[in-house]
């Protein structure tokens, strides 16, 4: 089953030198898929990422919803997005409503941030606004779920168990996610496919499919032998792990 | 530093606020001075103008004229300031809207208030309609012109945040829109409220039969300064309390995420 069908997307930026950022891309993603769109920065992953969810119309091509657009979008920013002038519960019941409170708590414990709700985001660190603009995506219970490099700041332990929280929310509650990622062995231990896009080509050049059993865990020779196959295929995915990424946060 | 920095800061306001205190102080000795060495019926001392506010509030005239006065300023600013914020957010969000009516926007902030008065009395008649109408907008043009500019100043990312979330309008307006505003709501109401005033008080000198502007009005006939003194700081006084007591710990609690 069909959840959406990318056919023939091309986004051009004007600036800061004129350039097709997407180029005819091509994609179909399954209702309940998880998709990962890996590779370094520069790819058109994020721009992609945007149209899909609607703040990007200045595209060509054409985005096909077969059962119909989603009823309930969410996404984690590359940036938390959260309102300083709201309290960390406050930015999650924005999204869902007063009546999600004993919900939004239930999440903001899920990714460590018990007896965090009445701070001000301004109080805490740049790993926990990531987990807070997690916890808010995940409250709105959405059939689609964009997530841009959503555990990159955190440390490699948090990340691990992020990376389970989210495994485990995916099995249970089947949304379509697409994750785009810098990292590769984060894409192959959580998606149903890697997806690539070439490098300045703007179209996609390597799709994936992952078909261990979940849970996963990213210490699996499998998961090294998929990201070895992958790395010979497009060697520019390795320049990824180094220039990318925030430093980490030890808070 | 900040422990530290805490009780520096109180004691500062509080030498401030004394001072404050001893300025308008010397003003008065300075008045009263003035007053002995003209010794004239036009330039009362501060003594005779405080007897005179005395005598005016015994009286009842003096409550009741500052009452009336008192709701045409609320209702009037109340009613700019909603209509002023509706489209000062609609002109800032809206390229169209804003190179539309920027051009009305100029005519309305330099149109004189006095002309505005007695056009509203023209059109609407010399009644308490026409009097609150003629100061909501001469003050709104101010209102839209000041919540523009915060409404072009919106964050981007938190509106696209919002919107892929599809959060319903009303509350991304009190929770998104409205805070973001709030430094420019409350600079317009502060600007406001003193503006208001001053129109209301010319709107009843030229057409209500009560109100401070007439009290004015009427002891200018009498040649009574202290009267027209005593009304004029009494009212003063009133518009400084609501300043103090009401807008500033408003525009404390919209600022509390700032300093936490």
């Amino acid at each position: 089953m069909i959840g959406l069908a990318l056919r023939g997307i091309r986004r051009r930026f004007a600036a800061p030198v004129p350039r097709e950022v997407l180029d005819g891309v091509d994609l179909a993603i399954g209702a309940g898929e998880f998709v990962a769109l890996a590779g370094p920065s520069g790819r058109g992953k994020t721009t992609l990422l945007r149209i899909i969810g609607g703040l990007d119309s200045g595209y060509q091509g054409r985005i096909d919803w077969p059962d119909g657009p989603p009823r309930r979008r969410a996404a984690v920013f590359q940036d938390p997005r959260l309102a300083p002038w709201l309290s960390v519960l406050d930015n999650l019941l924005l999204v869902a409503g007063r009546e999600a409170e004993p919900r939004a708590r239930a999440l903001l414990s899920a990714v460590e941030l018990e007896g965090r709700e009445d701070a001000w985001p301004g109080q805490l660190s740049g790993g926990m606004q990531r987990r807070a603009a997690l916890a808010r995506a995940l409250l709105v219970e959405p059939d689609l779920l964009l997530l841009d490099e959503p555990l990159v700041s955190l440390d490699h332990a948090l990340a691990g168990r992020m990376r389970a929280l989210l495994a485990e929310y995916w099995q249970r509650h089947r949304p379509t996610v697409l994750l785009v990622t810098h990292d590769l062995r984060e894409a192959v231990t959580l998606a149903d496919r890697v997806v690539v896009l070439a490098e300045g080509a703007g179209q996609v050049s390597l799709q994936r499919g992952i078909d261990l059993p979940h849970p996963r865990d990213p210490a699996d020779p499998r998961i090294d032998a998929i990201v070895d196959a992958l790395l010979r295929f497009d060697p520019g995915l390795a320049v990824a792990e180094k220039d990318e990424g925030e430093p980490a946060d030890h808070a | 530093m900040a422990v530290d920095a805490a009780p520096a800061a109180a004691s500062g306001a509080t030498t401030r606020r004394w001072r404050w205190l001893l300025s308008l102080a010397i003003l008065a000795a300075i008045w009263q001075v003035a007053a002995m060495l003209a010794g004239s019926p036009v330039l009362p001392p501060p003594t005779e103008v405080a007897a005179a506010a005395w005598q005016h509030l015994v009286d009842g005239d003096l409550p009741y004229n500052i009452a009336l006065t008192l709701a045409r300023v609320l209702v009037a600013f109340a009613a700019a300031m909603l209509l002023g914020t509706a489209i000062g957010i609609a002109l800032g969000r809206s390229r169209l809207l804003d190179e539309l009516f920027d051009g009305w926007l100029v005519i309305a902030l330099n149109m004189p208030a006095l002309v505005t008065i007695v056009l509203c009395y023209v059109w609407f008649g010399l009644n308490e309609w026409a009097a609150v109408i003629a100061v909501a907008v001469n003050k709104a043009p101010l209102v839209v012109a000041i919540t523009r500019e915060g409404a072009r100043a919106l964050d981007r990312p938190l509106l696209e945040m919002v919107q892929l979330f599809e959060v319903p309008r009303g509350r991304v307006l009190r929770r998104i829109v409205l805070p973001q505003l709030a430094p420019s709501l409350m600079a317009a109401a502060r600007s406001g409220l003193a503006l208001t005033w001053k129109i209301v008080l010319v709107v009843e000198l030229l057409g209500r039969p009560n109100g401070v502007g007439f009290q004015i009005r009427s002891f200018f006939n009498f040649f009574d300064i202290a009267g027209i003194l005593a009304y004029t700081l009494v009212f003063i006084a009133v518009i400084l309390a609501i300043e103090a007591f009401v807008l500033q710990p408003l525009d404390r609690a919209a600022g509390r995420w700032r300093s936490p």
